[in-house]
């Protein structure tokens, strides 16, 4: 029987499902409003982002054992992280999609503006539902949650890179303005959030939860941050190629953070385990040391 | 708010006896007639010794009776080839068919003669270990007792794999079958590898949980760290087969460094100490009286030990005449001629056994043997007295404690002895606190051990030696593990059988040693809750044997090993299907000492399943066809089924010549029962007992020890010295070297007035050596194996509750490997590995633990099954197949022990 | 107040798992689910080593991160400290299984069949069917109907059996003690009197409710 931390089974892809597509949806919700008031056409993401976020929603129905009361899910909004992540998605979904189906820029952007909102809260939601889940250390850290976040706008930006061809001038006009910039930012942000997320859990998590996230680590350097700003510091320098360069940028942005999220949630989630902190007299005979198997350093 | 109480409306009780620790009353929740739950029974609380709390094995029960995998008609093989590679094609059949088959072989056996040309019987039946399936066979014995003779030496494991040193040479010295700490008074023990946390039951458990709640010290000597181990204040972990070492090296310690503080009035007036060794070995006894000569201090002469007002000796030597007795006729007269104490002997013999030497021997520190020996001294409060039911006795709470492979095989003689003169040498034999008996199998009565308490000729306890005079000695064994021929002290009780040598009975069946009648097969076999195809060793060669078996009964639960050899399966009702009533309480195995005595009910909770039938019934139904009914009547008046049914005081006897079915049978037994317990006062029948479970009076507490019933009778303990053993192995050479046997040489030397040292590990290599033609040092790991408390006994291996709960416990899933010699071989934990012995090979997983030594493996409980439903996924090993059976690991008292020399190659990689 | 807790005394504990079992028998749990068991721990490396069982389940937190974290309610704190679980308002999304440092809670979604699907349901797994647990989350429940039932007929939970959980009624070596803490004669805090004790994971600060004695005081 095991004593050490186990990883967890019971969340599957489908609810690794919901933090990929939740996190980039939302992320890209928010990304979408803040390029729009840069003065780029983004609004169209929106419908991309709310059919993301209600993807990765639909992923979790299938994913709980009694679908038939999923309403439930809305009645723990003093203190439960889902129930706020759920009742925020309430408003998200519908405003992203107003805002997409809106002809007038003046009503689209606010809608777009108050979507981005209700996506940051969305996103913000996530974190704080990995964060909450005591029994995973390699959730339950506070550096969980500018992880979380980071990538998730990471993503959105990622994916408005992938798909910015689609609308003449986009292209150019991330790479003339501030959006390659936050691009690039958001790029550095989540390297910084992820080198972090792994410093908080370095003696504070389970042996095999840091071999995971050791082996995750270059992946996540080399595509997550080194060729995503190679592939836009070229870009910058090669306008010609700015199309493919951009999309090839953010589809490893989008990648990486996906990559990201797999792991953290499937792979790297081993329980507490158990352990003990004293071995007990026994009789006449004295107490002995305590143990927590599958830990680097005693807590 | 409820008002029904959420532990069930209706509970049944019952017992559970799966075990010989048990029994333990339990409750039955039964919803809708369907049983749901097993549950402590509190209102026995008051009056059991574990508080009314039931062992984990119980639990088991509910999935028993409604296991898809039970046998729920009788059957009978089709396919007449035997063999574990053929499928035995059983068909249903009635119960007629099946009884009347069996019925006409009786007949056909009584009609032809009992017993075959060998002079064997030719009705064998072999039945699980401890007794435990007495109480669950109902009225069984009473129709196997109008059989007689019948063979009961086909052993699975018991006799040879059980404490079997312990239980002769226990009841030899003090009637304990089974020695047991006076836990409740102890203060410390020493455990040589008695893993009494998972054999003790529920009693042993919660007394040494209550004992450690007090501070007692145990310490746990075993070459790996067991559950008791664990729940120990000391592991120290010895080489295989060295304790004898260990304990002589403490003796020698109490001897040679302490003497003074020793209990010299023990020794003095219940011992053997101050008797006089004369030259060739024997007492010196008065020529007149013929009675074992002491020196007196007082009158500074020798007279008879039983000479009123005299202070014997206890140490020196003297110059003294009088005449020796020896073997048979063998007599010397002698002349002022040196004589010795016994304790002297003892004194001179013990002295090269230091710490240090043993140390080196057991690969243990020598200072922990010597502080071991000075704090049990310490503790041992010599010279204390306490008042027990209105007697003053010596208090001397210290004890040790043997377990298996320590108390049985070569080697075994030596560790009883020690650990039983430990306790002499402190006066802590039978005392309160001390190292005390449990109960009696082989001494009678068995009801209580106090009563067999008779005085030799001798000044010591009486003892029902099988003789080995040349007028009485059986010269040709009755039944085919010869128990009565080739070992004296198995006795001659309703146990002496199955106590064997039980693997000779095995051994033979392939190859019969010189000068010995042809080892034959008996023609009807009966067998019942017992697998020797996977409890005994060389289960290769067992299940072969079985095999050429001509007609095996097998009253059966699930297919298994054995009754897949079987010519007919009778299903019995299981545990919570059947009804019967027994004896409990008193002082029983392991460490039932009850406060109380009387009687249980074991009835059906549920509906039994499918076509099974009660016991009773069978037995009943068998007596009728085999035209023994009244026979069969007679033994149960005579109480074959516990209780005596007609007294002088009461008679519910049943008529003769009728059959009775279940519930008249068990109705009179129940209505002897209340009035055996009170005296013919009351006479309440199964309804009463139906609904209490049980009935009981006191058990004085002074019965747990014998020292008021040894003081009153003024008896001595034989120890040190062995006089009647050594006499008796002479004896028994002479008897067998008239018929030209040597084979049983070696064990012959065992018969030692003091137990002879030796290296005891050296006979294992040679053994192999010699009868393998291998290199020992190819086999480098000593292989054990260890109780596992959810199986032992149970005979559950296919309940999945069971399967399921065992498997927290770390060393239940595998060949169990010290964690750094593992990385040393390259080996990791959950690796595939082959495990070979000389004899044979198996495979299962590795597991690693720090807990136990680099040179020793072990493999728990006794599982490889390939039949059993269920049981047959399990992958786990069992070193019986490993352990041959052979003539030269086979002591004198006729057991072996299990204990292997192997080899282990990794063949598959790390499961996940 | 009243706060019940589980006391385990780890000198007395071999084990033995008559709790495991018992617990398993009287909640009917499925195959594989133990809401009680004990756990056969080794520390140190030969030939210093020490082996011990340790009891673990629900820890009944007074800070539940399971409560924290379930979106239903379902999983609700009781005023005697019982965490418990509204089985019909369970949605089985599991989260309580991932916020639990204590690895004490399970979701099953078939119905009991110990010897596999090709048996079938035995007659007692179809007798205590428990379907309001199918796919929803499941744990310890201290055996709450009993400690309901003692408190509304006048017993003392953890002193009478009627009132008792069953791992504690069960256990042989009287090596677990169900009580009220907030009662200082009652049996539970009399033991951590005379006691030194810890809990598991006291460092997560979840205000467990199952306390170890290691060595008496």
């Amino acid at each position: 029987m095991m004593l050490a931390p186990t990883l967890q089974k019971r969340w599957d892809w489908r609810a690794a499902g919901n933090f990929i597509c939740g996190g980039s949806g939302s992320g890209l919700m928010i990304m979408a409003a803040l390029l729009t008031l840069i003065g780029l056409h983004a609004s169209g993401y929106a419908l991309l982002a709310s059919a993301l976020v209600a993807t990765g929603l639909g992923l979790v129905w299938l994913e709980i054992g009694r679908p038939l009361r999923s309403m439930n899910v809305f009645r723990n909004p003093r203190r439960s992280w889902m129930t706020r992540e759920g009742l925020v998605a309430t408003v998200l979904l519908p405003l992203g999609v107003l805002a997409f189906l809106s002809e007038s820029t003046a009503l689209s952007i606010p809608l777009l503006i108050m979507a981005a909102v209700a996506a940051a809260l969305f996103l913000y939601a996530q974190a704080r539902i990995l964060h909450m889940a005591k029994g995973i250390p390699a959730w339950r850290t506070d550096a969980i949650n500018p992880l979380i976040v980071s990538t998730g706008l990471t993503e959105g930006m990622g994916i408005v890179l992938i798909f910015a061809g689609l609308v003449q001038g986009n292209v150019a006009a991330l790479f003339s303005g501030y959006g390659w910039i936050l691009a690039l930012a958001l790029v550095f942000l989540r390297g910084a959030a992820w080198i972090n997320y792994r410093y908080s859990l370095a003696n504070n998590a389970p042996e095999a939860t840091l071999q995971v996230l050791d082996r995750a680590h270059s992946v996540i350097a080399l595509l997550g941050v080194a060729a995503p700003i190679v592939l836009l510091f070229l870009g910058k320098s090669y306008p010609a190629y700015q199309l493919p360069l951009a999309a090839a940028a953010g589809f490893f942005m989008v990648l990486c953070g996906w990559f990201c999220k797999y792991q953290i949630i499937l792979h790297a989630a081993y329980s507490q385990g158990y352990a003990i902190s004293h071995t007990p007299a026994r009789g006449g005979g004295k107490p002995g040391p305590g143990l927590k198997p599958g830990w680097r350093l005693p807590q | 708010m409820t008002t029904e109480s959420p532990t069930g409306k209706t509970k049944i009780p019952t017992y559970c006896y799966q075990c010989v620790a048990g029994p333990d009353l339990l409750n039955v929740r039964v919803e809708d007639g369907i049983a749901t739950e097993v549950q402590p029974n509190f209102d026995a609380a008051a009056v059991t010794p574990a508080g009314g709390k039931v062992c984990v094995k119980a639990f088991g029960l509910i999935q028993k009776v409604y296991n898809p995998h039970r046998i729920l008609t009788p059957m009978k093989r089709t396919n007449p080839n035997k063999g574990r590679d053929q499928d035995p094609k059983f068909v249903p059949i009635s119960w007629d068919e099946a009884l009347d088959t069996i019925a006409d072989k009786v007949k056909q056996i009584q009609a032809e003669g009992k017993t075959d040309e060998a002079g064997y019987p030719k009705i064998a039946a072999s039945f699980g270990g401890g007794g435990t399936p007495t109480y669950y066979m109902g009225t069984f014995p009473a129709f196997l007792s109008t059989l007689t003779p019948i063979d009961m030496g086909f052993g699975s494991g018991q006799g040879v794999k059980c404490y079997h040193s312990e239980h002769l040479y226990g009841e030899l010295w003090h009637r304990a079958f089974i020695v047991a700490p006076d836990t409740p008074k102890c203060d410390y023990i020493i455990s040589f590898g008695m893993n009494i946390e998972a054999s003790g039951g529920v009693c042993g458990v919660k007394r040494h949980a209550d004992a450690r709640a007090r501070g007692v010290k145990r310490i746990q000597v075993e070459p790996h760290l067991s559950q008791t181990g664990a729940a120990s204040a000391e592991w120290v972990p010895i080489k295989p087969k060295t304790d004898p070492a260990f304990m002589f090296a403490l003796i020698h310690v109490l001897l040679h460094e302490q003497r003074e503080r020793l209990d010299k009035v023990f020794l003095r007036d219940r011992t053997g100490s101050p008797y006089l060794v004369a030259p060739n070995g024997y007492y010196l006894r008065d020529p007149e009286t013929q009675k074992p000569l002491i020196y007196d201090l007082k009158s500074t002469q020798a007279v008879p030990f039983d000479t009123p007002g005299t202070e014997p000796a206890l140490e020196g030597q003297y110059i003294l005449s009088g005449i020796e007795l020896g073997a048979d006729d063998d007599r010397w007269e002698h002349r002022d001629i040196k004589v010795t104490t016994a304790f002297e002997k003892l004194v001179e013999y013990m002295k090269p056994f230091t710490p240090l030497w043993a140390g080196r021997v057991c690969d243990v520190d020598h200072k922990i043997i010597r502080r071991i020996a000075l704090e049990y001294l310490d503790h041992a409060r010599v010279g204390e007295t306490i008042e027990v039911d209105g007697r003053t006795m010596p208090l001397r709470p210290v004890a040790v404690t043997l377990g298996k492979t320590v108390n049985n095989g070569w080697g075994g003689y030596q560790c009883c002895w020690a650990r039983t003169m430990l306790a002499v040498l402190v006066g802590a034999l039978e005392v309160p606190g001390g190292t005390i008996g449990t109960t009696v199998r082989i001494n009678r009565p068995a009801s209580d051990r106090n009563d067999s308490v008779k005085l030799s000729e001798d000044g010591f306890l009486a003892y029902p030696m099988n003789p080995t005079d040349k007028e009485n000695w059986l010269a040709t064994p009755d039944v085919r593990n010869a128990n009565r021929t080739l070992v004296p002290l198995v006795g001659n009780s309703a146990w002496s059988q199955a106590l064997g040598p039980t693997h000779l009975a095995w051994m033979q069946q392939e190859k019969g040693p010189e000068h010995w009648p042809q080892a034959t097969k008996p023609a009807l076999w009966f067998v019942y809750r017992t697998n020797p195809a996977v409890s005994f060793w060389d289960t290769e060669q067992i299940t072969r044997t079985i095999a050429t078996f001509p007609f095996t009964v097998c009253f059966a639960y699930t297919r298994d090993e054995t009754n897949h050899m079987a010519d007919i399966l009778l299903p019995d009702r299981t545990d919570l299907e059947g009804l019967q009533l027994i004896r409990i309480g008193g002082t029983k195995f392991i460490e039932q000492f009850w406060d109380h005595q009387g009687f249980a009910l074991r009835q059906p909770v549920t509906e039994p399943l499918g076509d099974t039938r009660d016991f009773t019934w069978i037995s009943t139904e068998l007596a009728k066809r085999c035209g023994v009914l009244e026979k069969y009547n007679k033994a149960l008046n005579r109480g074959a089924a516990g209780v005596a049914l007609k007294t002088d005081y009461y008679d519910f006897s049943l008529d003769v010549d009728q059959a009775h079915d279940v519930e008249t049978i068990w109705e009179a037994n129940c209505r002897a029962a209340s009035a055996e317990l009170t005296g013919g006062k009351e006479s309440q029948g199964l309804d009463y007992y139906k609904e209490k479970g049980y009935r009981l009076t006191g058990f004085p507490r002074i019965k747990w020890y014998l020292t008021a019933k040894m003081e009153d009778e003024g008896v001595r303990y034989e120890l040190p010295y062995q006089e009647t053993l050594k006499r008796v192995g002479v004896q028994l050479g002479r008897r067998l070297h008239e018929r030209g046997i040597s084979w049983w040489d070696e064990q012959l030397e065992e018969y030692a007035a003091l137990p002879e040292m030796m290296d005891f590990q050296a006979i294992w290599e040679g053994a192999l050596e010699r009868n393998f033609g291998i290199n020992i040092s190819d086999y480098p790991f000593w292989l054990v194996t260890s109780r596992s408390m959810q199986y032992a006994w149970g005979g559950n291996v296919s309940i999945q509750l069971i399967r399921e709960v065992s498997k927290n416990i770390g060393t239940h899933g595998g060949l169990v490997m010290n964690t750094g010699q593992a990385h040393k071989l390259g080996l990791k934990d959950g690796d595939r590995v082959e495990i070979t012995s000389p004899l044979s090979a198996t495979r299962g997983i590795l597991v690693t633990r720090e807990g136990i030594r680099p040179d020793t493996l072990m493999l728990m409980g006794q599982f490889d099954h390939w039949a059993t439903p269920f049981a047959k996924e399990f992958d786990v090993p069992s070193m019986n197949a490993l352990v041959p059976m052979l003539l030269d690991l086979t002591d004198s008292s006729g057991s072996g022990a299990d204990l292997a020399r192997v080899k282990v190659k990794k063949i598959g990689e790390t499961r996940k | 107040m009243t706060r019940y807790v589980m006391v385990a005394d780890i000198n007395r504990c071999v084990g033995c798992q008559t709790c495991t079992a018992a617990c398993k028998q009287t909640n009917a749990t499925a195959p594989g689910v133990q809401w009680r068991k004990v756990l056969d721990f080794e520390v140190g490396t030969y030939p210093n080593v020490r082996r011990a069982f340790i009891p673990v389940g629900c820890n009944h937190c007074l800070d539940a991160p399971c409560a924290d974290a379930c979106p239903t309610q379902a999983t609700y704190k009781r005023p005697d400290g019982i965490v418990a679980i509204d089985y019909d308002r369970c949605i089985g999304c599991a989260y309580c299984i991932q916020a639990c440092p204590y690895q004490a809670r399970d979701r099953v979604d078939i119905p009991n069949k110990a010897y596999g699907k090709a048996f079938g349901q035995m007659k007692h797994e179809q007798k205590v069917p428990h379907s309001e647990r199918r796919a929803v989350a499941q744990k310890c429940t201290f055996c709450v109907e009993r400690i309901d039932y003692g408190t509304a007929n006048g017993l003392i939970p953890g002193i009478d059996p009627d009132a008792t959980p069953a791992c504690a009624n069960s256990c042989i070596a009287d090596a677990l003690t169900f009580g009220d803490i907030e009662d200082p004669d009652s049996n539970v805090s009399k033991l951590l009197r005379t006691h030194e004790y810890f809990q598991m994971h006291a460092e997560l600060e979840t205000g467990s409710g199952f306390y170890y004695l290691w060595e008496r005081k």
